[in-house]
């Protein structure tokens, strides 16, 4: 479980500018449930991800990982989350996907054999076999972002943050992606995701943020979402909410 | 923190741009140096003798004349001079020897070996004359003059190779290692995933500084051996002046190398931080390999006899007066390396302090995203 209390997030440029890009936000993201991060381009989904991974420090409130405040310095903590960091995948081109599965599973202190099941097994689920031992720079954006979603996972997290990870998928890919994710939430996982495609919240997710400005307009359960709306349309929806973003906070 | 080192090396190896920098800059640029160096030193020059010059300095140059000379005494030497028949001839005007022509640069450097016996020819026959009017040798002199090169290697120019090419290499080596470790991880958003292991900032920061000391080191040293080897092949006298070298020196240069590279690597690791992509690291750099290039010019400015301590803290400078002594000026003490090795780790100490700190903000780390 992941609990965010009044965080906010300034960027300081240069000449003393500042750019808040998040604002008071205070939403928990419960165990064994799948949210959906949901916004316009800007509205802050990207960098309240890397705020919950630990990438960023907030500029003020907080951020607790079961109750804890996140501490960049708890080795554990950070073992306890996975993530993934969108269409700009951070891979290495010169590496494989085998060895860049590797590479992270030993950093993370997975045994040898360990690593290898666990290769073999996302290989599996994903759909990778084929090109596992192909360099990266070899391979197609969607297979790209198929080792990026590996990488995520490879040690086993509590808590996975994913950016758009579906985006560059085929629709067979799409789908082993999907099915993976629902797996996930059946073994009790935490799972955050940020999307554009709306077929994929109604799929999957158990709740909904929606971003806009920075500023949460609606957290809570998908199921409430659509009683208050009255449609299960979730471009209707996202449209009006953004529409009507100034009133609600 | 292994891992990732191996990682490291494994992925920049992968590289061939960084192998063609590490290792092939400075083999191309060792080949190419000390060829243009030996070229201008060995090249045949055609010297003309003036038949009319005293005939013991004839035999004298003769006897000591270097392998690529060729010496030819003649009576009408200013007609064959303009005839194009020597690049230079030492003719005799009255009583004065002059050297004429269009000299070229091994023509000038035999030109000066001449000129140097002449000298030696001119004191022996003083001697010889003094003796023979039955005065003592030294009896009316209040001193003597003599000239004794500090060391074997003379005139500089070994010393001046080695430090050029050492610091263009030293430079060139480690640069796009460190530029792939920091900026171009930035630059394709690899420092994410990264950062997101259970290490800390530093280990992580002390992995990849170690890679880009180890590629600076790798390309130094074997530039360094490189340009040692190819030298003892063209020039002969190098293999007297580098057995005349005693192991301990072989081992404070070594230890000196050792420093400046880590200086390199660590100023590298420091533009690598303050830039986000690959070619805005080069650009920056750029400047710093040329002002490296001071060394070498100020070591042949300055005599050995005039170096000071405060060169000795001050790199490009310290290295270059250590690699000129390694190469024959042979006046630096063993506290003057440790001295120059001393000062250039604490310098390195420093920029590593501040460029820790920086890698533990965000602006630096993960740059402007």
């Amino acid at each position: 479980m992941i609990t965010l209390t009044n965080v906010h997030k300034t960027f300081y440029e240069k000449h003393n500018q500042s750019h808040r890009v998040l604002r008071d936000i205070s939403i928990t993201f419960e165990q064994g449930k799948v949210t959906a991060l949901l916004g316009e381009n800007g509205a802050g989904k990207t960098t309240l991800l890397r705020l919950l991974s630990g990438l960023y420090e907030p500029t003020g409130g907080e951020v607790a990982l079961d109750g804890v405040p996140f501490d960049l310095n708890n080795h554990r903590q950070r073992s306890s989350i996975g993530v993934h960091f969108g269409s700009d995948t951070g891979l290495y081109d010169r590496l494989t996907a085998r060895e860049h599965l590797e590479y992270f599973a030993k950093l993370y202190a997975i045994p040898k054999q360990e690593t290898k099941q666990r290769i073999t097994k996302l290989s599996n689920e994903l759909g990778m076999r084929d090109f596992l031992n192909k360099r990266v720079r070899k391979l197609s954006k969607g297979m790209r972002q198929k080792v990026a979603i590996s990488r995520a996972m490879i040690h086993n997290p509590s808590i996975y943050l994913l950016d758009e990870p579906s985006t560059g998928l085929d629709i067979t890919s799409a789908n082993m992606f999907r099915e993976k994710i629902l797996q996930l939430k059946r073994d009790q996982q935490t799972i955050v995701f940020s999307t554009h495609l709306m077929e994929e919240v109604d799929m999957l997710c158990d709740d909904v943020v929606i971003l806009h400005r920075g500023a949460v307009l609606y957290h809570g359960s998908l199921q409430n979402l659509y009683k208050e709306e009255e449609t299960t349309d979730m471009n209707m929806i996202l449209m009006a909410m953004l529409a009507r973003g100034g009133r609600v906070t | 923190m292994m891992t990732m080192i191996l990682k490291e090396m494994k992925d920049t190896y992968r590289d061939r741009r960084t192998v063609f920098f590490t290792t092939a800059i400075p083999m191309i640029s060792v080949f190419a140096l000390v060829f243009f160096f030996s070229f201008f030193n060995t090249s045949d020059v055609h010297i003309g003798i003036d038949e009319n010059i005293d005939a013991g300095l004839i035999e004298s140059f003769q006897e000591e004349q270097q392998e690529h000379w060729h010496l030819t005494v003649s009576d009408t030497i200013n007609e064959e001079l303009l005839d194009g028949a020597y690049d230079f001839a030492i003719v005799l005007e009255g009583n004065t020897l002059t050297a004429r022509g269009d000299f070229g640069n091994s023509g000038m450097r035999a030109a000066q070996q001449l000129m140097e016996m002449w000298i030696d020819y001119e004191r022996e026959s003083l001697d010889a004359w003094v003796t023979s009017q039955g005065i003592e040798e030294n009896g009316p002199s209040i001193y003597e003059w003599d000239r004794d090169f500090l060391g074997e290697g003379g005139d500089g120019s070994m010393g001046f190779m080695l430090a050029f090419i050492f610091l263009l290499t030293v430079a060139a080596g480690g640069l796009p290692a460190a530029a792939d470790m920091f900026a171009g991880e930035k630059e394709k958003r690899t420092m994410e995933p990264l950062l997101m292991i259970p290490l800390s900032r530093a280990r992580i920061f002390f992995a990849k500084s170690m890679v880009v000391f180890l590629y600076t080191i790798l390309s130094s040293l074997l530039s360094v051996v490189l340009v040692i080897v190819l030298m003892m092949i063209y020039f002969t006298e190098v293999e007297q002046i580098l057995a005349a070298v005693p192991l301990s020196k072989y081992i404070l240069l070594f230890l000196a190398v050792v420093a400046f590279s880590a200086l390199n690597s660590a100023l590298l690791v420091w533009f690598s931080l303050l830039t986000d992509s690959y070619k805005d690291m080069q650009n920056l750099f750029s400047p710093v390999s040329i002002v490296w290039m001071i060394g070498p010019f100020v070591a042949m400015i300055v005599p050995a006899t005039a170096w000071s301590s405060w060169m000795l803290l001050i790199p490009p400078i310290n290295i270059t007066l250590v690699v000129f002594d390694f190469a024959g000026a042979n006046v630096l003490t063993l506290g003057d390396y440790v001295l120059t090795i001393s000062s250039t780790m604490l310098i390195v100490s420093v920029i590593y302090m501040i460029t820790n700190r920086m890698f533990k903000k965000d602006k630096y780390a993960l740059g402007h995203s």
